[in-house]
């Protein structure tokens, strides 16, 4: 079918039509501005961060390959080279640790790199020298330098112990290398050359996994990405499935990076993300929509002519979205460059404010910026394309008679109302609200939901007890405790021996509280002997349970003595009794507790109770005590290690050391009120005098990791609520801008029956607090409802969390919100006063 | 501004308001400045309620002077048109008998007169109350044609209503009276052989009876004149007529909420309207 | 009595080439009690005399005197409250605030200026105007017509020294448009209200006591009252 050739002609009329409404031109195009910056900076800010956060995961885990293969032979290295699926394959050959004391406080693993991309893989590759080449280099990171004292300088010798799969041996070698080391990282790496691996760790035949005995030295880590990140943990099964058949015994241990697991399919992050990324596309939406609406809505009558002069409705939408086009082409360029432009801002000031060192990684690289870039654009492009849909109907459809009547503000309101209402600026403001009640209703949801968020953040961050997270990890000010006192051994588990007790009580302004502790036994008799024998009946069937309950069956079980001062009482939370220091030094009595691990998850059984007498036997001594208080031990000051079946019997020091001709305790609370550092210097120096196996932890460290937990929560928080705000004021601003554009006509009529300048700025101003007087209650509402259901709940598990009611965030937003919301129809009200009361009148 | 002077403002709003609605009383007498006030202005107040008072004696006298006039003048009157009568009854000459038609016809003209008067003075004082109710339209239009029907036929001009049952509020003598006067007009100033038409139209708030003459019609110029009293027009003088018919009619009409209009121009012939709130 | 006084009243729009002479020189009174039509075609400059006359726009040169005040010595705060309380406006599309009932549209500006409503005296107005059954609706759901003789009642409540009426029946049918110049007329002459009314139809002028004509900005006949 043969066109009549008009699409030029529209196309004519649709620029010509442009040229005649610059105002508004403006108006939109800045809205569609808004749109696209919104989108471009939550799409970098967004990938921003999770770059970040996988860069600072990768760095934790050390290597940024997708997955690995561990403990191989170099045939599985080809096998893997070899599979279609993989790429970027890195390999190092493990050797063994160095066991020097001065390197007790980390973890220094010595490998072999397979090359210089294997280094780059796990961040070590030396940014200062080489990777080591003859068998006496090694290259080493400036963490494991500082803990040796050695300066950063190539050519320094390095003594290493290196425990080579239970050996050690003793090396002298030079530094051929270094780079900036990462704390953050679980092990420091430390390179050593294939020289020294092939003599002294040399890759044995077999494979680790059909062997006998357990040796890790010359094996293989490999290391490889896949073409995409996409279902890692599926891919690696493959993988394995394919180079080793069904001979499941054979299959080596993978590793998946978990700094990809976000992209392991969860039903749960996924829903999240995609009403987060709606929410966003609404808010886009609704602020083009209403813009776009208007904007139609005043030519409406020069559509109708349009349709009387022979457009037909087709022509007329082909303008429409003409005319859309031409404001996106404006629009969407200007805001992917200020979007780009702000995100870095916000980024680098979130970053700095935060504290955060590595700010390179949370920024979006050049590759990816371009892509995110055109996808915002096309986001923005189809947001206004489906926004304008509907403005686009309606001028379509537009009969020519309806289009002089065109009333631009539809009124929704229908029930009559009472005729004696008195009218003053503030009720003509109250009905103009619920004139379009969709509007408000977005408007009023928007600033609440970020408002609620920001609530929502707020008491989160308040209820993170700092105490209460800290006191998991460490009690009094700092502890002192053997290197290694998780190992059973005896010397080690209580470590800290009364030698050492003494000299650290020598130091001056700091108190040291030990806590003995003796391995010894209870010997159950009556009531709870009966129990036990219950316990055992209903365990019976469990292989391992069963075997340490008949022993206490028989006679008597493990019990765990501890001897403590009254200080350190005062840390215990009884469960049942109370703890009287003074009842506790006449050594009668005991605080005791009864732990049993079984699979039914209930591991706290207190077969003793508060007036019970407890028979303790220590070594060749036999004592009864009272049961004065059912407690727990808090977890720092235990020797974290647990029988299957014990009892904990905390006595006072004075009794525990008439107990046992060995006293030692497993560690050491030290309080102090020492502010300079000093006393901290003193101890960290007595615990890292040659020999010393004890190690010093002070509450500080805790706190860093602490502030870290409190760094991720802000980051993530912070960000979110920020471009929630963001939405929210937009939509806000949006929701008053164009209430005033689309009634100039009628604010002019106003005016000229007489309502003053002042009288027409005091009702929108009336207008826009109602919105937010509106949004305050909601706020109010939703965040009190919110935070004493979900966030109270959610954060009912983590053990750090203490839950207090507060709503003084939107306390503190709504006055602002208030003047906000007084200032901004002012400044619109005065915009639109540029024309005179006549020229607003005329126009249609 | 001071809170004082708010008060004082308030108690002046107050004073102003009660006075206009003529209950203004004075509050206190004391030796503030707002209580002298008040007695001038109670006293200004008392001046004004006297001097329309006054008006008000001033009008009744008037009315009264109207009725005695008419009353009085009644009499006479009709004895002179009997006398006239008894007169035109006596075998007289042909030149007597020209002056007593002559006498009895100005006779009539001035009973016509006086009564016009009467009627429109006691409209104008509100002796006569205009008491609208809901009437039909096609009534009163039948007996105003009934009345003018025997005038038409003497210059043989047709009378031609498209008749409409309308209801509207209106007084049904005095507006009866009022389409008269304009069906008389029409006739009066319409050339024999011609056509008077009387359409009814109606509106969401208005009945609409107009009435179209073929005569000579009236100069834009002297249309906004034409309802004023004892004005006639500059081409009518040879006609009889006292120019009081049109004056009395927009007095009947506008009295009960309505209003007339005329449309004209010289030789185009005229059409008055009479609008009657429904 | 003069309610209404124009002195060489001069408005010009544009500058240089563009210039063009709205109203030249315009003479004109209007008494106390009249229903007076400005007639003359579209752009003849009766708009502007109207705008004028209202004070929603100032002249280039020349005076306007409502009730023997020069209006545009006001500053433009001054001069709305001026018009809230000495001027009615009709507009020619109804120009109602489509969020208040009508009732609330008619005492609109005699409570914008913080003033107790006359309820007798409107109550009166809408009787006359036949709103009564409809006070506590709202805009859109009137007709053109009941818009317009809201817009009027609006124009009366506040007993002002003129209406001013801007085509009142542009946008309404022939026989809607004759219900509105009636009661226009009706209303005006019950409570002797001065109104001045532009219209572009003869017929819709003839309505009128006195007929201004205005032609190209000039006043070429009834500036002066019928005497």
């Amino acid at each position: 079918m043969n066109k009549v050739k008009n699409k030029k002609a529209i196309r004519r009329l649709a620029f010509r039509e442009l040229k005649a409404d610059r105002r508004m031109n403006i108006v939109v195009v800045l809205s569609i501005m808004l749109t696209c910056i919104l989108f471009t900076a939550l799409t970098t800010i967004g990938g921003g961060m999770m770059n970040g956060m996988q860069q600072e995961t990768m760095r934790q885990v050390g290597g940024n390959r997708m997955a690995g293969i561990k403990l191989v032979l170099p045939e599985d290295y080809e096998k893997v080279k070899h599979d279609a699926a993989t790429k970027d394959l890195v390999y190092r050959i493990i050797i063994g640790n160095a066991v020097n004391t001065e390197l007790k406080n980390v973890k220094a693993e010595f490998n072999c790199a397979g090359d210089d991309d294997a280094a780059k893989a796990s961040f070590c590759y030396p940014s200062v020298g080489r990777l080591p080449e003859s068998i006496n280099e090694t290259a080493l990171s400036t963490v494991v330098l500082d803990e040796l004292q050695l300066p950063h300088e190539i050519g320094t010798p390095v003594h290493i112990s290196l425990d080579i799969d239970g050996v050690v041996t003793e090396h002298d070698l030079t530094l051929c290398g270094y780079w900036e080391g990462d704390k953050v990282a679980m092990a420091q790496m430390c390179w050593l050359s294939r020289a020294f691996a092939d003599k002294y760790a040399p890759t044995p035949s077999e494979s680790f996994y059909t062997r006998e005995h357990c040796t890790y030295a010359g094996y293989w880590q490999v290391d490889f990405n896949y073409f995409n990140s996409w279902n890692i943990t599926g891919k690696t099964g493959a993988l394995l499935s394919r180079l080793y058949g069904d001979n499941t015994s054979e299959y080596p241990d993978t590793g998946i990076n978990w700094a990809f697991s976000a992209s392991d399919v969860e039903p749960g992050s996924i829903v999240g993300a995609i009403v987060i990324l709606l929410v966003i596309f609404a808010a886009g939406y609704l602020i083009i929509y209403n813009i776009f609406h208007i904007n139609i809505s005043s030519n409406i009558r020069s559509y109708g002519l349009l349709k009387t002069i022979g457009t037909t409705a087709k022509q007329i939408r082909h303008m429409v979205r003409v005319r859309a086009a031409v404001y996106s082409a404006f629009g969407i360029p200007f805001g992917i460059v200020i979007g780009v432009l702000l995100s870095r801002l916000m980024m680098s000031s979130i970053v700095n404010i935060l504290n955060i060192h590595s700010a390179e990684s949370y920024s979006v690289s050049a590759e990816l910026l371009v892509p995110m870039c055109l996808i915002s654009a096309a986001f923005t492009f189809v947001t206004v394309m489906i926004s304008c849909r509907k403005p686009c109907k309606i001028a379509g459809s537009v009969s020519p008679i309806e289009a002089l009547r065109y009333n631009e503000t539809d009124i929704n309101i229908k029930k009559d109302r009472k005729k004696t209402n008195k009218v003053t600026t503030f009720s003509i403001a109250l009905s103009n609200m619920s004139r379009s009640r969709k509007k408000t209703v977005v408007v009023v949801l928007s600033l609440t939901l970020s408002l609620v968020l920001v609530n929502t953040l707020f008491t989160v961050l308040k209820g993170i007890d700092k105490d209460k997270y800290i006191r998991d990890s460490i009690v009094g000010d700092a502890m002192i405790r053997h290197t290694d006192n998780t190992n059973l051994m005896d010397d080690r588990i209580n470590g800290v021996t009364t030698e050492a007790i003494a000299d650290l009580q020598q130091i001056e302004g700091a108190e040291t509280h030990p806590i003995y502790f003796t391995y010894g036994g209870v010997c159950p008799e009556g009531e709870q002997l009966e129990q036990l024998k219950k316990l055992y009946e209903k365990y019976g069937s469990d292989e391992v349970l069963s075997a340490h309950l008949e022993g206490a069956v028989s006679g008597s079980y493990t019990a765990d003595v501890y001897g403590i001062d009254e200080d350190t009482a005062a840390y215990f939370e009884p469960v049942e009794g109370s703890i009287d220091a003074e009842k506790l030094k006449s050594g009668k009595y005991a605080i005791v507790h009864t732990y049993l691990w079984n699979a039914d998850g209930d591991s706290d059984v207190e077969i003793y109770h508060v007036g019970d007498t407890i028979k303790v036997e220590c070594g060749d001594k036999m004592r009864e005590y009272e049961v004065m208080a059912v407690s727990i031990i808090p977890y720092p000051l235990s020797t974290k290690v647990y029988s299957i079946l014990e009892t904990n019997v905390i006595v006072s020091a004075e009794e525990y050391l008439s107990l046992t001709d060995k006293p030692a305790a497993t560690c050491a609370m030290i309080s102090t009120s020492d502010e300079s550092g000093r006393v901290k210097e003193q101890l960290k120096a007595y615990c890292d005098r040659q020999g010393s196996p004890l190690v010093y932890t002070d509450k500080q460290t805790y706190l860093d990791e602490f502030n870290d937990l409190l760094v991720m929560v802000k980051l993530v928080g912070g960000t979110l609520s920020g471009i929630l705000a963001l939405i929210g004021i937009l939509n806000f601003i949006n929701a008053v801008v164009t209430g005033i554009l689309s009634r100039r006509r009628e604010l002019a009529m106003m005016n000229a029956v007489g309502m003053t300048g002042g009288q027409l700025k005091k009702m929108l101003m009336w207008e826009s607090v109602h919105y937010a007087v509106l949004t305050a209650v909601c706020a109010a509402a939703v965040g009190a409802l919110l935070s004493r259901t979900a966030v109270r709940s959610a954060t009912g598990d983590m053990f750090f969390f203490s839950y207090h009611f507060t709503l003084l965030p939107i306390m503190v937003c709504v006055p602002v919100l208030i003047l906000l919301s007084a200032v901004i129809p002012s400044v619109a009200y005065r915009a639109i006063c540029n024309e005179s009361v006549v020229e607003r009148l005329r126009e249609n | 501004m001071m809170f004082g002077d708010k008060k004082v403002l308030a108690r002046l709003d107050k004073m102003l308001e009660d006075g206009i609605n003529g209950t203004f009383e004075e509050s206190d007498y004391d030796e503030t400045q707002l209580s002298k006030l008040e007695s001038k202005w109670l006293r200004y107040l008392t001046s004004s309620k006297m001097s329309a008072q006054k008006t008000e004696q001033e009008r009744q006298k008037l009315k009264e002077l109207v009725s005695d006039i008419s009353h009085q003048t009644k009499t006479p009157l009709s004895n002179i048109l009997l006398y006239t009568q008894l007169l035109q009854e006596q075998p007289l000459d042909e030149q007597s008998l020209v002056l007593a038609d002559e006498i009895r016809a100005q006779a009539e003209k001035l009973e016509f007169l006086i009564q016009s008067l009467v009627k429109t003075s006691r409209l104008e004082t509100g002796t006569f109350q205009l008491a609208p109710s809901e009437n039909n339209v096609d009534d009163i239009i039948n007996s105003a044609l009934e009345q003018i029907a025997l005038k038409a036929e003497s210059k043989h001009i047709r009378l031609v209503y498209i008749r409409e049952n309308y209801m509207a509020k209106f007084d049904s003598k005095w507006t009866q009276e009022a389409i008269f006067n304009i069906l008389d007009n029409a006739v009066k100033y319409s050339p024999e052989q011609s056509t008077v038409t009387v359409i009814v139209q109606i509106f969401e708030m208005f009945a609409c009876i107009s009435v179209e003459d073929s005569g000579i019609g009236i100069a834009e110029d002297e249309l906004p004149h034409i309802f004023g009293r004892f004005y006639r027009g500059q081409n009518v003088r040879e006609q009889s007529g006292v120019g009081i018919g049109l004056y009395l009619s927009r007095q009947i009409v506008e009295g009960q909420g309505g209003y007339i209009v005329a449309e004209s121009g010289i030789g185009k012939g005229s059409v008055f309207k009479i609008f009657l709130p429904r | 009595m003069e309610v209404l006084k124009t002195e060489e009243l001069t408005k010009i729009y544009g500058k240089e080439q563009n210039k063009v002479t709205a109203l030249d020189n315009a003479n004109l009174v209007v008494k106390q009690g009249e229903f007076a039509a400005i007639v003359g075609t579209s752009g003849s400059g009766k708009s502007t005399l109207l705008h004028m006359l209202g004070g929603l726009d100032r002249p280039t040169s020349g005076k306007v005197y409502v009730e023997n005040k020069d209006i545009f010595s006001l500053k433009d705060e001054a001069l709305t409250i001026f018009r809230r309380r000495k001027i009615g406006f009709v507009f020619q599309s109804f120009n109602l605030v489509p969020t208040l009932n009508v009732y609330e549209n008619i005492v609109f500006p005699i409570q914008l200026d913080g003033n107790n409503v006359d309820e007798k005296f409107v109550g009166e107005v809408i009787d006359i105007l036949g709103l009564s059954d409809m006070q506590s609706r709202l805009p859109n759901q009137l007709s053109g017509g009941q818009q317009q003789r809201v817009a009027i009642a609006r124009a009366l409540a506040a007993k002002p020294a003129i209406v001013l009426a801007d085509e009142p029946t542009g946008n309404l049918d022939s026989k809607t448009s004759q219900d509105v110049l009636s009661l226009l007329k009706v209303t005006g002459q019950k409570f002797g209200q001065t109104i001045v009314m532009i219209t572009h139809n003869e017929a819709i002028a003839q309505m009128a006591d006195r007929i201004i004509r205005i032609e190209d900005g000039h006043i070429v006949k009834g500036g002066e009252p019928n005497e």
